[in-house]
């Protein structure tokens, strides 16, 4: 009995794995899977460069706009920053970052020191302009004077680099590098006389508007200097004076001394100095003597010699 | 290559397959369409140099998967159901006209029978163990459940088996 029951589960279990497809289903199902799509195998992609290009691929707006956007932004703020004047939010981007950044790919000495001088015109332009709004306050006079001595260094290696460049032609050099020096001392005598005018007048309409009589009187008084205007002059000088060491000539002390007083705007005297020396067969001794000639007409004829400090 | 190896699974495993379908679905065309999506899914996965450790077991995974899904859309979930959270398939017994259909006999017809009255969590594990020889960790894979778990319910399952059809000696 109990093996009649066994064998009917055996029986039971044979006749269900009897349950099978028919020839014809099981040759449909398997053409129809082999003709699937799935049956075209695609190589595996490259975990690097292929999921890089398809992440592009699929967000192809983002990964071109953003650099887009980027440079976009970078650009407008860096065109913004050129009108910039001390005291604005752009003004320590264009003068920290684009103006150098530009002064760097200068490829000579030359253009380097060309592009300082056309900086430091900038820097006492925009002096300029502050002090028309009468907006030129202690702080923003003290970082144009900073900057200006900074761009004078900038001039003055970029003559020691081209004095030293073997390769250039010597008597071009000295002429290059003097109309530099000469120009930079134009552009700042002629700019400090603008500042130094703006500063009486600003000086001037204040006291007027605080005690009028006081005005009236000190009209003449000298109220020009100017801090900026200061520290560009002793840039010019600075640069003049390197120049002719290196050209083996020597300021006299008097012309330091009237420099520094003042009352002989520095372009006249550097006019009068004989530095081009385009006589190959003069020797360095002999144009040192014809500038002390010179010196002393100018000495004579502003009659300085009153301003000895010894006097 | 990948050819040669599927069609060699596919002649060994698909009337298991389309066995194991059938026993739960009503119906001898929808039986074909989820052995047929088995699988094509399976070969999908060939096709993608996926890991399977164990054909067998991975194709009535999928078939199990694919009832299971089948069941959802066409079936109604009674609340009963969704307040027991159950996952696992609704054992559904072939019908009597699909069975005269198929040419099943007295006894294979009487176990199915039986097989319905169990609970539903072991009438699974009685099939896939007895009519398809799984062992026990495999059964517990198809499942979802752990290969102790499905120990459990195979013996339990059993035990039951053997009162409610007088098979008190069949043993594993």
């Amino acid at each position: 009995m109990e093996k009649e029951i066994e064998e009917k589960f055996k029986k039971a279990v044979v006749e269900l794995k009897g349950v099978k497809m028919t020839a014809l289903e099981s040759e449909n199902i398997l053409k129809n899977i082999l003709n699937s799509p799935a049956q075209i195998t695609q190589g595996k992609p490259s975990p690097y460069f292929f999921s890089f290009i398809s992440k592009i691929e699929t967000r192809k707006f983002v990964y071109i706009m953003t650099p887009c956007l980027i440079v976009f932004i970078l650009g407008g703020t860096a065109l913004a920053s050129q009108g910039s004047l001390p005291g604005n939010i752009l003004y320590p981007l264009k003068v920290r970052v684009i103006e150098p950044a530009y002064l760097s790919i200068q490829s000579t000495p030359l253009k380097r020191a060309t592009y300082a001088s056309f900086l430091v015109d900038k820097r006492l332009t925009e002096a300029e302009t502050l002090a028309k709004e009468d907006k030129l306050d202690e702080s923003k006079e003290e970082e144009l004077s900073s900057l200006l001595k900074v761009h004078t260094n900038t001039i003055d290696l970029a003559i020691n680099e081209s004095e030293n460049n073997t390769n250039n032609n010597l008597k071009e050099n000295e002429s290059v590098n003097e109309e530099i020096v000469s120009k930079f001392e134009t552009n700042v005598d002629a700019h400090a006389q603008v500042l130094n005018s703006l500063q009486v007048k600003n000086i001037s309409l204040f006291k007027f508007e605080s005690e009028s009589s006081i005005a009236g009187q000190n009209e003449n008084q000298d109220f020009g200097k100017n801090k900026i205007s200061e520290a560009a002059k002793e840039g010019a000088l600075k640069l003049r004076e390197n120049l002719e060491k290196k050209e083996g000539k020597k300021i006299p002390e008097e012309i330091k001394e009237v420099n520094k007083e003042e009352s002989v705007p520095i372009s006249q005297t550097s006019q009068n100095t004989p530095t081009k020396n385009t006589n190959s067969d003069t020797t360095n001794s002999d144009t040192t003597d014809k500038a002390l000639e010179e010196a002393q007409k100018i000495l004579d004829e502003y009659d300085l010699k009153d301003l000895d400090p010894g006097n | 290559m990948k050819d040669e190896e599927f069609k060699i699974i596919y002649t060994e495993e698909s009337d298991s397959i389309f066995r194991f379908c059938l026993t739960r679905v009503s119906n001898r065309e929808q039986a074909l369409d989820i052995t047929q999506d088995t699988f094509l899914r399976f070969w999908q996965s060939l096709s993608k140099e996926e890991e399977i450790r164990n054909n067998r077991a991975f194709l009535f995974t999928i078939a199990h998967r694919l009832i299971i899904d089948w069941y959802r859309k066409k079936k109604s979930i009674s609340i009963e159901s969704m307040a027991n959270n159950e996952n696992d398939m609704v054992y559904d017994v072939v019908d009597e006209g699909t069975l005269e259909e198929i040419g099943l006999g007295a006894e294979s017809r009487f176990l199915l029978e039986k097989i319905k009255e169990l609970p539903k969590t072991d009438q699974d594990p009685i099939y896939l163990r007895f009519v398809e020889g799984l062992s026990p960790p495999d059964i517990g894979e198809i499942l979802g459940i752990s290969s102790n778990a499905a120990s459990v319910r195979l013996n339990r399952a059993l035990e039951q088996l053997r009162k409610i059809t007088g098979y008190s000696e069949v043993k594993q």
